[in-house]
């Protein structure tokens, strides 16, 4: 039977660096009966889940690694070194009651290696290098993250105050055993499961009262993505990306997530979101989670999450899913802009600033065309392009 | 409480309009708030003195809006407007600093777009319903749609 362990190339890419020639004590787990086991020389942030198991790391001379009989009792040793042609040698042992067993040492490598099959799709090594805030890290938050770090962006600012809830659980990427933590702590781990290189800042802070770090925080990254649940906000990141020049996406879901819009701000080149206020674009009903909020606070807090969602009607995950996916495409289409990836093609269809998406033919979109075998009519589960025209007496980027 | 840049921009962007439609209001201190206070004169010339209480938020916040005079307000049956608490059909909001606090623009309808100066002439049309309301003893909502 081969038994593996997984380690980070990094990790051992560190210990010649630094010279570290001696037997260092890692943490590593192991999963489905010991047959896999997850090493690290040091303490993970997000540690995988399995048992907690006892390893060495050692970095050695190529001839001591030749002649290295030295075998731990119960212990698994992972040798390295590095031979004469500058290749890495490995093994990785450990003798239990007696017997010997031997590990198949698999590198997980380098961010730019990890996202290697994207490669000529996605300019990964521009992505590594893009800094994307994320403002809301809920239903509409989370995934996008996710999503993002998938695709190889490498660095993130989360913003968001709330924890996560049993409510959320449904919408949201994380799970049960998030419950109760923050969810920009809870995302970020999520992301490192995707990219264990990515740079992941937090900020646990209520955007609307605590607008000096927020505008901070969000001072040097490469694209905002405002996906908080109130207009207070959005406003305010608004006039933040075109403080900063900088690319934003909008977007949201509305009530039962029958539909929702989009709008991509590209400071000075269109429309900003106040612009699109003005013109009254938008529908105006009340979006799913702030009603879910409002809901919340005239509800007990031993309301089941069935009842609380007959009263607000939140939408299905499914529903949202569109609408972040979209808005994922957008912000990969910001990022590389200019980089001439295998993407570069979407920047002539996606012209438009403001997208709307339907749902179902409910409420506002209750006269659209039954989508059928329609392809010329407006109708629901496809997206839309509006024009929107930039406001010459917009307050917020008018002269 | 120090304005930051933006809102230093912004306050002249609102002073510059004000100065040109409503020259009778001026910035004062009230407490540590910075107001816009001064007389409006309704259509047939009676007279109210208004606050406007700048957020300090702004723009992100409806700015809160009182009458100072005449104190107290009345209405059709002689009645302090303040003792109607928060009232739908009366446009209000309850009391700020004793005055009656008056309903313009409700918060989730709030953009950061709205000027004092379109706060300013929703203050004007509940004005004018208040004055119709003490000529007829109709309901303000009568006079005014509900605020958007
Ligand atoms: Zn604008």
């Amino acid at each position: 039977m081969v038994n593996f362990i997984f380690v980070l190339e990094n990790d051992i890419r560190q210990l010649y660096n630094d010279k570290l020639y001696k037997p260092i004590k890692g943490y590593a787990y192991g999963m489905d009966n010991n047959t896999v086991i997850h090493a690290f020389v040091k303490k993970p942030i997000t540690p995988p889940s399995g048992n907690i198991i006892n390893v060495t790391f050692h970095l050695c001379d190529i001839n001591e690694f030749r002649n290295n009989e030295s075998l731990y009792d119960g212990e698994i040793k992972l040798v390295f070194a590095i031979d004469e042609d500058g290749y890495l040698k490995h093994t990785a042992y450990s003798r239990q009651a007696g017997e010997a067993n031997s590990f198949e040492i698999k590198f997980i490598p380098e961010q730019s290696e990890l996202y290697s099959r994207s490669k000529g799709l996605l300019e990964t090594s521009v992505l590594k290098n893009k800094t994307v805030g994320i403002v809301g890290i809920g239903s509409g938050g989370s995934p996008i993250a996710i999503e993002l770090a998938k695709a190889g962006v490498g660095r993130f600012v989360l913003i968001d105050f709330d924890r996560l809830e049993l409510s959320n659980v449904a919408r949201h990427v994380c799970g049960i055993n998030d419950l109760g933590r923050y969810k920009t702590f809870a995302v970020r781990d999520y992301i490192l499961q995707k990219n264990p290189y990515a740079e992941v800042s937090t900020y646990e802070i209520d955007v609307n009262e605590h607008r000096e770090i927020c505008s901070d925080a969000l001072s040097k990254v490469d694209l905002i993505i405002a996906a908080s649940d109130n207009d207070k906000s959005r406003f305010f990141l608004n006039d933040l990306a075109l403080k900063y020049n900088t690319p934003a996406i909008f977007g949201r879901a509305i009530t039962r997530a029958i539909g929702g819009d989009v709008l991509r701000v590209r400071p000075r080149l269109g429309p900003c979101y106040n612009c699109l206020y003005s013109q009254d674009l938008r529908n105006t009903e009340e979006e799913i989670s702030q009603k879910e909020r409002q809901a919340k606070k005239f509800l007990p807090d031993y309301t089941s999450e069935e009842s609380l969602n007959a009263v607000v009607q939140v939408g299905l995950a499914s529903d949202i899913a569109p609408i972040t996916n979209f808005m994922v495409k957008l912000a990969l289409v910001e990022l590389s802009r200019g980089t001439n990836s295998g993407i570069s093609s979407l920047e002539e269809d996606l012209v438009a600033d403001f997208y709307i998406w339907a749902n179902r033919r409910e409420y506002v979109y209750e006269d659209w065309s039954k989508l059928e075998y329609n392809f010329n009519k407006p109708s629901i589960l496809r997206w839309y392009g509006a024009k929107v025209m930039k406001d010459p007496d917009c307050m917020s980027c008018g002269i | 409480m120090a304005w930051t840049y933006e809102q230093q921009v912004r306050l002249q962007k609102e002073f510059d309009i004000l100065s040109q439609y409503f020259p009778n209001l001026n910035l004062v201190k009230v407490g540590t708030n910075d107001c816009i206070e001064g007389y409006m004169y309704t259509n047939d010339r009676s007279l109210y003195k208004i606050r406007l209480y700048i957020p300090t938020d702004m723009p992100y916040s409806v700015p809160e809006v009182v009458i100072t005079y005449p104190n107290p307000v009345k209405d059709f049956y002689g009645k302090d407007l303040n003792s109607y608490g928060a009232s739908a059909t009366m446009h209000l909001l309850g009391s700020k600093d004793g005055y009656p606090k008056i309903c313009t623009y409700k918060a989730e309808r709030w953009n950061s777009n709205v000027t004092f100066y379109k706060v300013l002439i929703k203050v004007r049309l509940w004005l004018e319903a208040l004055e119709g309301h003490i000529r007829t003893g109709q309901q303000m909502d009568y006079f005014l749609q509900h605020q958007i």
